[in-house]
Order: C-alpha cells, then structure tokens, then sequence
C-alpha cells in the first residue's frame, strides 16, 4: 500500500534544462483526477475535535454548497498520498492528494488554519528518541507547506507556531499594555525564601514549587471574552474595542480572542490572556469569520 | 555591565568572557552548572520588566544589563542531571535548574536590552526549508530541493541532477550524505518520513558571521561532503579570512535583520562561476571554531555589539 507522499521542491539555482514544450517537470503530469474550475474555493486545516472548524464549513456550505468548502484533519494531512510543491520557469503548482485520491489544487483555495502542533502519531510504537526525532521533522515539514501554500491563509504560519501568534506569556502582556489594556502583575521566583513576593498568588493552575514558583495578582471574579475577526471586534465591554483591535494589529493576528477579567464593582479589566486558535465562537463572530474568508476569495479572483 | 548566561568552560563562551576581560567590560557569568546556587526573580507590572539575578555571591539588577550573550542548553541534558549506576538523578534539584533556566530565558527573550540571540527568533531554523524561504526573500539564492517521501520521486530527481545530497528536514540528526548508488538500496525507508534532498553544489565553503554591524567571512577548503563532519571521514579541512563581495555582505546583514539574529552564521558554498548559493542560518554559531583557525575577532565583536 503507497505509504502517504508529500513532497516540496524549491528550484532555485541551475537545474538541467527542460523540453520548452513542457514547461512543468514531468511529475507534475502524474497526477490524476485534477479538479480544475470546480466549487471548491476553501480549505479548512484542523485536529479533528474542532468545533470552530466545523461550524465554520457548515456555514460556507449552507451559503455556498457542499463542495465550497473541504474540511481536512491532522491525521489526514499526514496520511495524504501525495503533497507537491514545485516551482520551474517561474510558475508554480501546489497541488495535494488526499487518501481517497481527490485532488486539491491549492492555487485556487483560500485556507482557513487551524493545525497545532504536529503529532507524530504513526511512530507510537518506535523509541522515544526515534518519535521526537519524528515529531521534529513532521513539524518542520508542516511549518515549509504552511508557509509555501499560495493562495491567501487565515491564520497563517511563522516559527512561532503553525497556526497563527503563538507568543509566551510575558510577549502578550507587553502587547496588551501596548495596546492600552491594564495587566496583571506577574513574578517568577526562584527562591520564594530570597524573593518573596508575599501579595501574589500562585498562577492557575500551576503547582508551587518547594521554593520556587510563578506568582500573579488573585483572579478576579468577573471574566469577559472579546474576539477580533478580521480588525472587527465583538463582544462587551466596548469601551475596549479600539485595545482590542490595536492588540489583533500588534499581534498581526486576523482572528484573536483576548480574556479579561475584573473584581465585582470595579471598572477596571485586566489583560488573563489571548489566544488565536478560539475553542469556541458566538454566533456573531463565527458570520465574521466566514464573510473574511469569502473576502479573501476576492484576492484570488 | 553584560550578562553571559551558558556554561562557560565552552570555548565560544571563554573567548567572550575572556574578550570582555581584555576590554575591561564589567561582565557577569551565569553558569548553568551551578543553578543550586543562583537565584532569580523576574517581575512584570503594567509594562515594566525588572528583576535581580543572584550568582556567584552577588546580586545585579536585571534592567542594569546592557547586553545578553546566552547558549544556555535545556536544563535536563545537563552532565549532573544524567542518571548513573551509583546516583538517580535528583528530580527536585532538576525541576528547580529547569524553572530558573526557563525564567532566565523568558527574561532574556522580553529583556530591552540587546540580546545574542532571543529564542524565539532562533526557531526560524527548526525548518530547513522554511528558512530557505525567508533566504530567498532576503535576496539570495539557495540550493534546488525537494523534500518528500515518495522514492520515485528522488529517482526522477536524482535522473535531473549529477549529485544529489539528502539531510534531515528539522535539523536534528542533520549530517549532509551523498545519495550514492549504495545508500540508493534503502531509498524505501524515506516513506516512513520525508526527508530533504538537494542538488549538490560544487564549489568550496565560506562561513560568514553577522555580529551586528561587523562581518566576518572564512573560507573553508575540505573534500568533505560536509566539512563540519569531515573528521569522521578524514577529511582534513584548511581556513582563511575570506573577502565577501559588498553585494552579498549586504544581503547577509538584510538576511540577519529580517531573521532577528545580530549574531549568526551564515553558510555558503561558492560555485566555479563564482555564484553564492546559501544553505542555512544557524542561529547559535560556534563561532570559536573559525576564530581559532583564522585569528579573526568574532568574540570581540560579540562584547562590544552587546556593550551598545
């Protein structure tokens, strides 16, 4: 049984030359069941639990049709026949082939990313060394597909992360200020007995150390979640929407969601934390969201 | 005052610190093998980031640090960490190096000051082809590949090209091989995991390292089909300063700025026609080795970068 095929091919510098009459190398012409000029306009990456993703194809199938949009998981990802990346002459072609054999010609979708980290499922029973080496090389080869994928993505990649801005924790609190939204105080201390930092709380859901730990203000009884799709900013309170857009801006993220919180009658909220991959949308957002990609669409037409 | 955070007895870190020492630059060694007896503490509030670091007997104020030269390791392959027949490794003492080290990072990526090199940019380099990519934007030009686990594929690859070499995809496990008629008998095995392939590149080798605003470029003259292994094969390997052309010295410094690494080694190999064909970006260079060779003065350049 062909194993799954994924392949990249980056020419620059001198290769030998080809025929002019066959201006795409010769194994591109392989490839079988082209679908040329179909429906299928969005690509949707994900883990395969993801209600977000789900949702996301419901909704361009119920505006579009049920071959607008493909929904693709990790594990399907990794268990493609055949991923082509090749560029000769100064055109491209990416197309990828799927287990069932259907072919997805990526010039002409717009992707909608929502991958964590890779997984290297197919070595759980190879050494530990041999399956960190494995999830090495299969996170590095999404990171170079990700980023080689040429028509317009949501949530693209970098190095940080496969799926949007993946900062630390002191990255988004730096940002947050930046962007105007109050935030908490935080300490790590190696020595709580050389250090001590007697008016913070240990952080949730961490376990304290003997004598070392990552401390914070308390959590405050109130939390809110505002989303930002696209510069476009949902969800209460909206005096923050314009520390909201500008965090989205700084980030360079097109879909965030950012979690504040405050103490019962006070006015002042504070930054808990931004995520770009959202476990969940409200309804509002989620229409947000697929009117973004149909706009993308526009880029390719 | 600058902060050098690693262990010291590594010979790119003792040229610095020893660089330092001859500029009379007031300079503070963190030893990772001596994490038992340091301290941390790193605070945020509302925007500000300030902290002290206790080593060796004293106290210094984080925000007093000028510059950061770090090649600290994971706390957890350190020699004192590793289990013994005699000695199980002591869980609590690794937990408490791993959360210093893991602060003091953190720190050292959101620290103003100026920094050799932030973690977080380095993981540009965890992808081979992805950084060719970023390569390629920056101006230069890179070897023709094709990453995939289809072995007709590298056929059809190796019939386009005279010589093809593979390497690992993420850099771990990365020694260059020749793909020769030998290792063409288990060509199978790659359906297991793609793996990166490239047309070879004749030609001779030339390191370059970016220090901020200093370059320094070494030609490196061996047989080997990848120098820095070429002692395995024994291969001999001969270097000398090396004259760059102004126009690629300044794609190296763009390709540094847009990377966010003022340090790093960048490596070329020099075709007949005189073309520079760029292979990766290391992002923590052991600068040292080619020092050593050539007398060129990369760990001077390092203190007087991170002096500002």
């Amino acid at each position: 049984m062909p194993g799954p095929s994924v392949s990249t091919t980056r020419s620059q510098g001198r290769a030998k030359p080809r025929p002019t009459d066959a201006p795409f190398p010769p194994s591109w012409r392989r490839g079988k069941k082209i679908i040329e000029g179909t429906d299928l306009k969005v690509l949707i990456l994900h883990d395969g639990v993801d209600a977000v993703a789900q949702a996301v194809f419901d909704l361009l199938a119920a505006r579009n049709g049920s071959d607008f949009a493909v929904s693709v998981t990790m594990a399907e990802l990794l268990r493609a026949k055949r991923w082509s990346h090749e560029s000769a002459c100064s055109k491209s072609r990416n197309l990828l082939t799927l287990e069932n054999d259907r072919v997805i010609d990526l010039n002409h979708v717009v992707t909608f990313n929502r991958l964590p980290f890779a997984t290297a499922f197919q070595f759980m029973r190879s050494s530990p060394e041999d399956r960190q080496y494995a999830f090495c090389e299969t996170q590095a080869l999404l990171l170079c597909w990700l980023s080689s994928l040429p028509g317009p993505v949501v949530n693209s990649c970098d190095h940080f992360g496969l799926a949007g801005p993946q900062f630390d924790h002191f990255s988004w609190l730096a940002l947050a200020h930046r962007a105007g939204i109050s935030t908490k105080q935080l300490s790590l201390t190696s020595s709580l007995r050389r250090f001590p930092r007697p008016h913070l709380r240990p952080a949730e859901g961490y376990v304290l150390g003997r004598f070392h730990g990552e401390l914070r203000e308390p959590s405050s009884v109130e939390p809110a979640s505002l989303f930002s799709i696209g510069g476009q900013v949902f969800g209460d309170p909206d005096d923050l929407h314009p520390a909201v857009a500008k965090l989205a801006r700084l980030a360079d993220a097109e879909i965030l969601e950012i979690r504040l919180s405050r103490t019962t009658g006070q006015e002042r909220w504070v930054f808990e934390g931004a995520d770009a991959v959202p476990r969940t949308l409200p309804g509002a957002t989620l229409h947000a969201l697929v009117a973004l990609l149909e706009r993308k669409l526009g880029q390719l037409l | 005052m600058i902060l050098i955070a690693g262990i010291p007895s590594e010979t790119p870190l003792q040229l610095a610190i020893h660089a330092a020492e001859l500029r009379g630059f007031e300079c503070v060694v963190f030893n990772q093998r001596h994490t038992a007896h340091n301290d941390l503490v790193v605070d945020y509030n509302q925007g500000k980031l300030t902290g002290v670091l206790f080593a060796g007997g004293k106290e210094y104020r984080l925000e007093d640090f000028k510059g950061v030269y770090t090649r600290m390791l994971e706390a957890a392959t350190l020699p004192e960490f590793q289990p013994s027949r005699t000695r199980p490794t002591d869980y609590r003492a690794l937990e408490r190096a791993t959360f210093l080290t893991d602060s003091l990072r953190k720190w050292i990526d959101a620290a103003p000051c100026r920094v050799l090199n932030r973690s977080a940019a380095m993981l540009s380099n965890s992808s081979k082809p992805y950084q060719a990519m970023l390569i390629n934007r920056a101006g230069l030009e890179t070897p023709i590949t094709v990453v995939t686990n289809d072995p007709e594929q590298v056929r059809a690859f190796l019939a386009e090209h005279d010589r093809v070499i593979f390497k690992s995809i993420s850099g771990v496990r990365s020694i260059v091989k020749e793909l020769d008629s030998e290792r063409l008998k288990h060509l199978d095995k790659i359906r297991n995991l793609p793996t990166q392939f490239q047309a070879f590149v004749p030609g001779f080798n030339v390191r370059v390292h970016v220090v901020g605003s200093q370059i320094f470029a070494t030609e490196i003259r061996s047989e080997a089909v990848d120098y820095r292994y070429g002692g395995r094969d024994g291969h001999e390997s001969e270097m000398a300063p090396f004259s760059l052309p102004a126009q690629v010295a300044d794609k190296c410094f763009a390709l540094a700025r847009s990377l966010d690494l003022p340090l790093c080694g960048i490596d070329f190999k020099v075709t007949p026609e005189g073309r520079f064909v760029c292979f990766e970006v290391n992002p923590s260079p052991a600068y040292s080795y080619y020092e050593e060779a050539t007398g060129q003065d990369i760990s001077g350049a390092i203190v007087e970068f991170l002096k500002g």
